[in-house]
């Protein structure tokens, strides 16, 4: 019991800090990736190849002024970023990041928490991150703000919907919502392939409930400034930076799992181990976002929001209906 | 450790019940009433109900109280929202006080005496498996098909009459006062 507890803290521990220097690495690489797409070199003053780069950006973000607006709803205001943070970091919590290893004799689950329902896990917890945004937006007391805010929160839950029922075809598939289970349904086949439709629109969706261009309508800065967070500064701002690109990765990852296998790997590839695969699927992904970011431009908002209920949602109830009828007559 | 944990989710779970009524602006009361379910869905994880502990933050928390958020936000944008300056008198005010805890008190005591111990028993002879979607689901689609059926025209109900009040009026194109 006390083993299993140190164990699970001592996970979380790193596995934070693992997320947050991660982010920092991925605020350079998706400049780097986003310089490269327009035929420049991108950061590459600050030490070698520009790599010291994230170290001057966090040492700039901790040393900046404070401000917090007269108007503000102070506590509210403080309390959002951190919000936005935490859920970042909840979530991963349940995504399998490896095979069990053999640790001392105690076999160690590449996971910190493994709950029955896994997915629905991620599913909550990100949908209380959302109220990191809703009450930044509220809290700074600012027209551009709340309107950013607004426009997130609406399109967050929006997407939501499609992603849920875009999942449900995998979970019928697997007979479980345990991440766990899930992975080991797939050693014949990714679910990638009967599961194709609901890939998309989980794809589509998780680009949107990210924030991430072409759905980045929330801190559109031809509009809105910078969205729900225009009044934040320093690290309180960096903090909704580090939520959105933990976020990122909680996706990928979860993509990753859901549709790719997780952390097994190819079997002409025994030797290769776990987190050497799923790291891989889990850059694939981020950098599809970082390509798609580059490529596409910014959707209007009553087009974004005809496509999430118009066409993801119809789109996710025939895939489910379909995996439904295909599971209970066929398998 | 769990029996620690599950009364602090409890008191937490009360804490926030009190400053969902008595915080004065309503964003507040909408954070106290977030505090409340995940308070709530902690006291479910500790009873091993996974399932419901999740469902619990991703609908209430994650869905229906965003919107009522919303209408907060949209409706008090900016704006100090009015404050009721006609309250109860001070004889109202004390015999509801009274009556608050009379009633908290009572209700305390029922939970300790009576369903305290009936949880700690069933809590040792939970069958296997249970609060999994599996158990969830054979129950909600098996034994209770029926009301979960049910509440289906009721939601439609509802849905249909949103869309009614919210329609433009047919003709003159005039605004309802």
């Amino acid at each position: 019991m006390v083993v299993a507890v140190v164990l699970m803290i001592l996970k979380s521990l790193i596995v934070s800090s693992l997320l947050l220097a991660l982010f920092a690495y991925l605020t350079y690489i998706e400049r780097k990736v986003l310089a490269r797409f327009q035929l420049r070199p991108g950061p590459n003053r600050v030490g070698p190849f520009g790599l010291l780069q994230p170290l001057a950006d966090g040492l700039k973000m901790a040393l900046k002024e404070e401000i917090i607006p007269r108007q503000a709803d102070r506590a509210l205001y403080l309390l959002a970023p951190a919000i936005s943070l935490f859920a970042a970091l909840m979530a991963f919590a349940v995504i399998p990041f490896g095979q069990p290893m053999h640790i001392f004799g105690q076999v160690v689950p590449m996971q910190i928490f493994s709950p029955n329902v896994g997915v629905l896990y991620v599913l909550a917890v990100t949908s209380v991150g959302i109220y990191g945004i809703t009450f930044g937006g509220w809290a700074s007391q600012s027209k551009y703000a709340l309107l950013g805010g607004l426009r997130s929160t609406a399109q967050m839950i929006s997407y939501e919907l499609a992603m849920g029922l875009a999942i449900v075809g995998v979970l019928l598939m697997a007979g479980a919502a345990d991440v766990n289970r899930i992975i080991a349904a797939q050693h014949a086949v990714w679910f990638i392939i009967p599961q194709i439709l609901g890939f998309v629109v989980y794809f589509i969706s998780g680009v949107a409930e990210t924030n991430r261009a072409p759905f980045d309508l929330v801190e559109a800065e031809s509009e809105l400034v910078a969205g729900y967070f225009t009044e934040y500064t320093g690290l309180k701002w960096a903090m909704y930076m580090m939520a959105e690109y933990i976020n990122m990765v909680t996706f990928s990852s979860l993509a990753a799992t859901l549709f790719l296998g997780g952390w097994s790997g190819l079997g002409f590839l025994p030797w290769v181990p776990g987190i050497v695969w799923y790291l891989l699927k889990v850059a694939l992904f981020i950098f599809l976002f970082m390509w798609i970011r580059a490529t596409l431009p910014r959707l209007r908002y009553d087009a974004l929001m005809a496509l999430g209920w118009k066409v993801l949602l119809p789109v996710a109830l025939v895939n489910t209906l379909g995996t439904a009828v295909f599971v209970s007559h066929v398998l | 450790m769990i029996a620690l944990i599950s009364y602090l989710a409890g008191l937490a779970a009360l804490g926030f019940g009190v400053a969902v009524v008595a915080t004065r602006r309503s964003v507040h009361t909408a954070v106290s009433l977030i505090g409340n379910i995940l308070a709530l869905a902690v006291l479910f994880l500790t009873y091993q109900a996974q399932f419901m502990a999740f469902v619990e933050v991703a609908v209430y928390a994650g869905a229906i109280l965003i919107l009522f958020l919303f209408v907060i936000a949209l409706l008090a944008a900016g704006k100090e929202e009015e404050r009721d300056e006609y309250g109860p008198e001070l004889a109202g005010q004390v015999a509801g006080a009274v009556g608050a805890a009379a009633l908290t008190a009572a209700a305390l005591l029922l939970a300790l005496r009576v369903h305290a111990p009936r949880a700690a028993a069933a809590l040792a002879h939970l069958p296997k498996g249970y609060g999994t979607v599996q158990q969830v689901g054979a129950g909600l689609f098996g034994s209770y098909l029926l009301p979960f059926e049910l509440t289906a025209p009721v939601l439609l109900a509802a849905i249909v009459g949103v869309v009614i009040l919210a329609r433009p009026q047919r003709g003159g194109g005039e605004e309802r006062a």
